[in-house]
């Protein structure tokens, strides 16, 4: 019988030296389910990812990681400028079949674009890259860290698209971290909202439309929108001293 | 003529075709106030302080043609490619070894900075004293002259591989030997090749310079049985030959180690 949760964080502690960036914070995340995470900046997001990931390790905590393996899209793209695209896709798994790669290559846009190295794409070809090469990678919960940032609007709508085309044939646990609000209601399951110092999950959205179907102009992400954008501009209030 | 505008025009459009003939006429005009020049003081010196270009081609084209001359360019290329070989071999092993553990590079920094700093005529005289008169004095110059450029150089590409590539690596969990063969490796080309052409030069005037002091056989030693004989034409002669295959080596091992990615073209099927 396999387990509904996958991932389990409790009560993690992460300082770098004298900074405290985590502190007593619990998540979990349940299988096939996207999760986003929106916060601050430097609230200790992508550390947090380091450490399911298990790059780097917690001051104190556990981390209960159900997938055997953890696939992770970097905030670049971090593709070998040595290799094409197909095989930077390839390299992670060399069990993968030739098959599998050209219908990943082919599901983010970039057939056509297999033999091209990373210095002749753009910046979306190359974020869609990696995305392929992370689903590629034989693993059930896959991390992202702010994956679209360095794109614009119109791309990041793309970029929504491709992963949740990947993501239909092949259903990972998705933790995805972002500044947009619009990334998150457009994938997220879940939407957790942090605060900054101490870190931990002040309200957390369900979002219970079928991700294919949402749209941004729908009422009840128009609802859950609002209701972000007043936790915003509650936090970010300036506390008179 | 007609048929000459058209192919200049030609070349007046073609930006990459007009720098490549830009180039050449600066090569030919430079070359040819260095001959004027050569020629004018020429006729004021004598030719044993100065011959003539006239002179200088003639002795030029007597050791072209003469047998010992492919004798005497084999004997310099072979302690060359000796010393050029153990010294990339050698400093390799020295960089991949500060490249990879800090403590040995603070232990080895400074050894390697030391060995660069000296000056290479002080390590032939002591060559000369320990190896003698002969081409083993040589084949140590060249090593000792380019094998801390070696070292310095692969020490530096590894402390400029991309840690976050590294990360991506570990991430995936790739294995030690796929590690090194992915990623290492290939970030640790371009300083490879960088250390290879610098080294062929260096090494080149190493050469040169020591069969000029120690050998009796080879192209430097050549130009000191010519400066002995008071033959200076015969001194510029030679000294022109090696020039010219000192840039030619250069552009030869800059082609062969060009840096290029292929491209496969069939995926499908």
């Amino acid at each position: 019988m396999r387990d509904k949760v996958l991932l389990k964080i409790l009560n993690i502690e992460k300082n770098f030296e004298e900074v405290r960036v985590l502190h007593d914070f619990s998540m979990e995340a349940n299988r096939e389910e996207i999760v986003c995470i929106i916060g601050p900046s430097g609230c200790g997001k992508s550390t947090m990812l380091n450490i399911i990931s298990g790059l780097t390790l917690p001051s104190c905590g556990e981390v209960i990681n159900n997938s055997q393996n953890t696939s992770y899209v970097f905030q670049e793209d971090r593709l070998l400028p040595w290799k094409d695209v197909y095989e930077n896709i390839r390299i992670v798994n060399d069990k993968s079949s030739h098959k599998t790669c050209m219908e990943l290559i082919e599901k983010v846009g970039l057939k056509g674009f297999e033999g091209f190295f990373s210095c002749e794409l753009s910046g979306g070809m190359r974020q869609r890259c990696s995305i392929a090469r992370a689903f590629n990678y034989e693993a059930d919960l896959l991390l992202m860290d702010e994956p679209f940032k360095s794109l614009d609007f119109n791309l990041r709508i793309g970029m929504i698209h491709y992963l949740l085309t990947l993501w239909e044939s092949k259903k990972k646990t998705i933790i995805f971290v972002t500044h947009e609000i619009d990334e998150a209601l457009l994938l997220g399951d879940r939407i957790l909202f942090l605060t900054n110092r101490p870190t931990k999950v002040l309200t957390e959205f369900r979002i219970e439309t079928p991700k294919m179907k949402r749209s941004l102009t729908d009422p009840s992400l128009v609802k859950v929108r609002n209701q972000i954008l007043d936790l915003l501009q509650n936090e970010n209030q300036p506390v008179d001293s | 003529m007609k048929a000459f505008i058209t192919k200049m025009n030609r070349v007046f459009k073609n930006k990459k075709l007009y720098n490549r003939w830009s180039s050449s006429v600066g090569i030919i005009i430079i070359s040819l106030i260095i001959l004027l020049l050569w020629q004018g003081l020429s006729s004021i010196y004598t030719p044993l302080v100065l011959p003539s270009p006239f002179l200088t081609a003639k002795s030029l084209l007597k050791i072209l043609q003469s047998k010992c001359f492919f004798i005497e360019l084999f004997s310099t290329l072979q302690r060359l490619l000796i010393g050029l070989i153990a010294s990339i071999l050698i400093g390799s092993i020295f960089g991949i070894m500060m490249g990879c553990s800090k403590k040995i590079k603070h232990l080895l920094e400074p050894l390697v900075y030391l060995v660069q700093a000296t000056p290479p005529i002080l390590y032939m005289t002591l060559a000369m004293l320990w190896f003698g008169l002969n081409g083993r004095a040589t084949i140590f110059i060249v090593f000792i002259g380019s094998a801390p450029v070696m070292a310095v150089n692969i020490a530096e590409g590894f402390e400029n591989i991309d840690v976050k590539l590294i990360e991506m690596g570990k991430a995936f969990q790739f294995s030690r030997t796929k590690m090194i063969l992915e990623i290492i490796i290939p970030s640790l080309k371009a300083y490879f090749k960088t250390g290879l052409i610098t080294v062929f030069s260096f090494g080149w005037k190493l050469v040169v310079m020591g069969e000029v002091l120690s050998a009796s056989t080879g192209l430097g030693a050549q130009i000191t049985d010519a400066r002995m004989n008071l033959e200076t034409n015969m001194v510029f002669a030679w000294g022109i030959i090696v020039i010219l295959l000192c840039f030619l080596f250069q552009k030869i091992t800059a082609k062969l180690f060009e840096f290029r990615l292929k491209r496969r073209k069939n995926y499908e099927g």
